[in-house]
């Protein structure tokens, strides 16, 4: 047993191993000097000859390149900023919108509502890519292209935290929602007293999930953002030419942080959000 | 008994249940609960019991008939509106809130002043002991405390009406038999009429002023607990009320073919030797301590079931003398199943 067990923590470590390396010369490269960099990546960058060679720890360790993006490099922090202000709206439209949506979903009877959520599922289904040239004419004819909104308005009326938070609405027992009915609540008293303390962890885990779509969204900001002076975060790292390596590994950190953060601080909600959508992303 | 100045009477007239064509939970349901009674409503799972209480609630649509609360047709009125207060049986405590709060729920759904409510929780926290627990979700409570709260919950209102859905039915036996003898002591006291649903016995037999026995969603029998042991109005009366249940069997009255039924305490143990007594042989005996259950078989007759007294001893294989108090049976018609005068 114990041997079984010992076999199955090697596995899984092993396992582990191929995640974390990226992640480990992400970082030992981040504090890496331009130079060591340089002579490091010749032979991928440069015409020299011989293999490429990327040290588990950097010979002669700085924080240079993190000097040099974060005071010298003022494009990165107006992408930075251009990131939050289309990320925190869109996931603060995706709650205002999507939770009395949900609860709609989980906890009333009217017509309609099969083909209803139907509907919202299977756009939920469909990639961005099939989605983009209806997205794209619909922005464009109500004058939203290149402009935060073209990310902000689409992102908030998401179906996917919808989909997520009905999941969990529906799983609050009816008896609660009688009682409150009965000690006088109306329908919005339910759903503030009721629904929303029950739901949190579903509306959290639709925060966190939103969060990291957006944080690290491509497509959108690409197809919908002409002026480069609106495009987020996610976008700086394509810029990055390969003599300016080092820069885009630390940059690469920084982008990292916010949404480790979330996940850190909602790992147990995007757990639950995870199990309860019966899918990951 | 004094009847709470908010407390009022319900008149359930016609009242219908659909479920889907196929299922007709509620029939022609015609029921009167006067101001300050305590109504039990017992029958086995499925009787429509929980859906009628569900209705007069407000949780249900009515489908045909009316119900009226005092003078008032509440068909139509929302739960919130109604001023009814209802006990479920897992309680429905909401687990965000601590006890304070579930209990003052009510109030600040009803606007009352934060003082006002702080005086009314705090008094009737006292009262059912929960003091202690005010700052407690109800995650932390045990399953009779939690069951206090939600007796709190009500209580704290005085509503025009209380219902009461199985409220015991997850707490262990001895807490089942305090809280039985808290809930009648607290309805005497408060004198609102009450609705209490059970498909326990005991709970039936010694809870309320009158008990309703309904079965597949019609009403079978409405009257006190006595009556309705002593004369059931038919065989499914007879049967379901009483534990262990009377003993039935083909036979004759007055030259007309007939069920008979006895119930189990008036059949008595007997001397063989004596004339009227009734041979049987001892199937099994269950001693509950207090008295001794025999299952008997007799010639001629189906299962037997003698309560006798505890002192009683025989066991399974014995031959034993009985004999049935003929007084006290009970005739009911083959094809009706109502009970002969």
């Amino acid at each position: 047993m114990k041997m079984r067990k010992w076999l199955i923590g090697m596995l899984l470590a092993f396992i582990a191993f191929f995640v974390w390396v990226p992640l480990w010369l992400l970082i030992s490269g981040s504090l890496m000097g331009a130079e060591e960099m340089t002579q490091n990546l010749a032979p991928v960058l440069g015409n020299t000859e011989g293999t490429a060679v990327w040290p588990l720890l950097p010979m002669y360790p700085t924080l240079k390149p993190y000097i040099e993006l974060l005071l010298d490099t003022p494009q990165f922090f107006a992408m930075f900023w251009n990131s939050c202000r289309q990320v925190f709206p869109v996931v603060i439209g995706q709650v205002l919108i999507g939770a009395p949506a949900a609860w709609a979903f989980a906890r009333f009877h009217f017509r309609g509502k099969k083909i209803l959520y139907s509907l919202y599922i299977v756009l939920m289904l469909m990639p961005f890519q099939v989605t983009m040239v209806s997205s794209y004419l619909v922005l464009d004819n109500l004058g939203l292209m290149n402009s935060v909104w073209a990310i902000i308005l689409p992102g908030a009326v998401s179906t996917f935290p919808v989909f997520l938070m009905v999941r969990f609405f529906t799983s609050i027992p009816s008896a609660l929602t009688e009682a409150a009915a009965l000690d006088g609540a109306g329908p919005l008293q339910i759903f503030f007293h009721i629904g929303l303390p029950l739901g949190a962890p579903g509306i959290l885990s639709a925060v966190v999930l939103g969060f990291l779509e957006y944080w690290n969204a491509l497509e959108q900001p690409l197809t919908f953002l002409q002026d480069k002076t609106l495009w987020p975060l996610s976008l700086y790292l394509p810029t990055v030419t390969a003599d300016n390596a080092g820069v885009s590994l630390v940059a690469s950190v920084i982008m990292l942080v916010p949404a480790l953060l979330i996940f850190l601080f909602g790992q147990r909600y995007l757990e639950a959000g995870i199990s309860a959508s019966g899918m990951k992303d | 008994m004094a009847v709470s100045e908010t407390s009022v009477g319900l008149t359930i007239e016609k009242v219908n249940k659909w479920y889907s064509a196929d299922s007709h939970a509620v029939r022609d349901m015609d029921l009167t609960v006067e101001n300050g009674e305590f109504m039990i409503f017992v029958g086995p799972s499925g009787c429509g019991k929980s859906t009628l209480l569900r209705m007069i609630a407000g949780l249900e649509t009515v489908n045909g008939g009316t119900i009226r609360m005092g003078e008032r047709v509440i068909n139509k009125v929302p739960p919130k509106e109604r001023d009814i207060a209802m006990v479920f049986q897992n309680y429905a405590l909401y687990p965000t809130m601590n006890v304070y709060n579930n209990m003052a729920f009510p109030l600040k759904m009803r606007r009352w002043k934060k003082e006002d409510i702080h005086r009314r929780v705090t008094e009737v926290a006292a009262n059912l002991g929960l003091t202690e627990y005010l700052k407690r979700r109800p995650g932390a409570l045990s399953g009779g405390q939690r069951q206090r709260v939600a007796l709190g919950r009500a209580m704290v209102r005085q509503p025009r009406l209380f219902l009461m859905d199985e409220p015991l039915s997850n707490l262990d036996a001895k807490l089942r038999v305090d809280m039985r003898r808290e809930i009648v002591d607290l309805q005497r006291r408060l004198g609102t009429t009450t609705i209490y649903v059970t498909h326990d016995q005991t709970e039936a037999m010694t809870m309320g002023t009158r008990i309703a026995v309904m079965k597949d969603g019609v009403l079978q029998q409405v009257d006190a607990p006595r009556t309705v042991y002593e004369k059931p109005a038919n065989l499914f009366v007879a049967k379901f009320i009483g534990s262990p249940p009377m003993n039935t069997w083909e036979g004759e009255h007055r030259g007309r073919r007939c069920i008979v039924g006895i119930r189990p305490e008036y059949i008595t143990p007997a001397d063989a030797s004596d004339p009227g007594a009734l041979r049987a042989r001892v199937s099994g005996v269950e001693n509950t301590g207090r008295e001794s259950m025999v299952y008997l078989e007799a010639e001629g007759l189906p299962g037997l079931v003698m309560a006798a007294d505890a002192a009683f001893r025989c066991g399974p294989g014995e031959a034993v003398g009985i004999r049935m108090d003929q007084e006290k049976f009970l005739f009911f018609d083959r094809e009706t199943e109502l009970r002969i005068d």
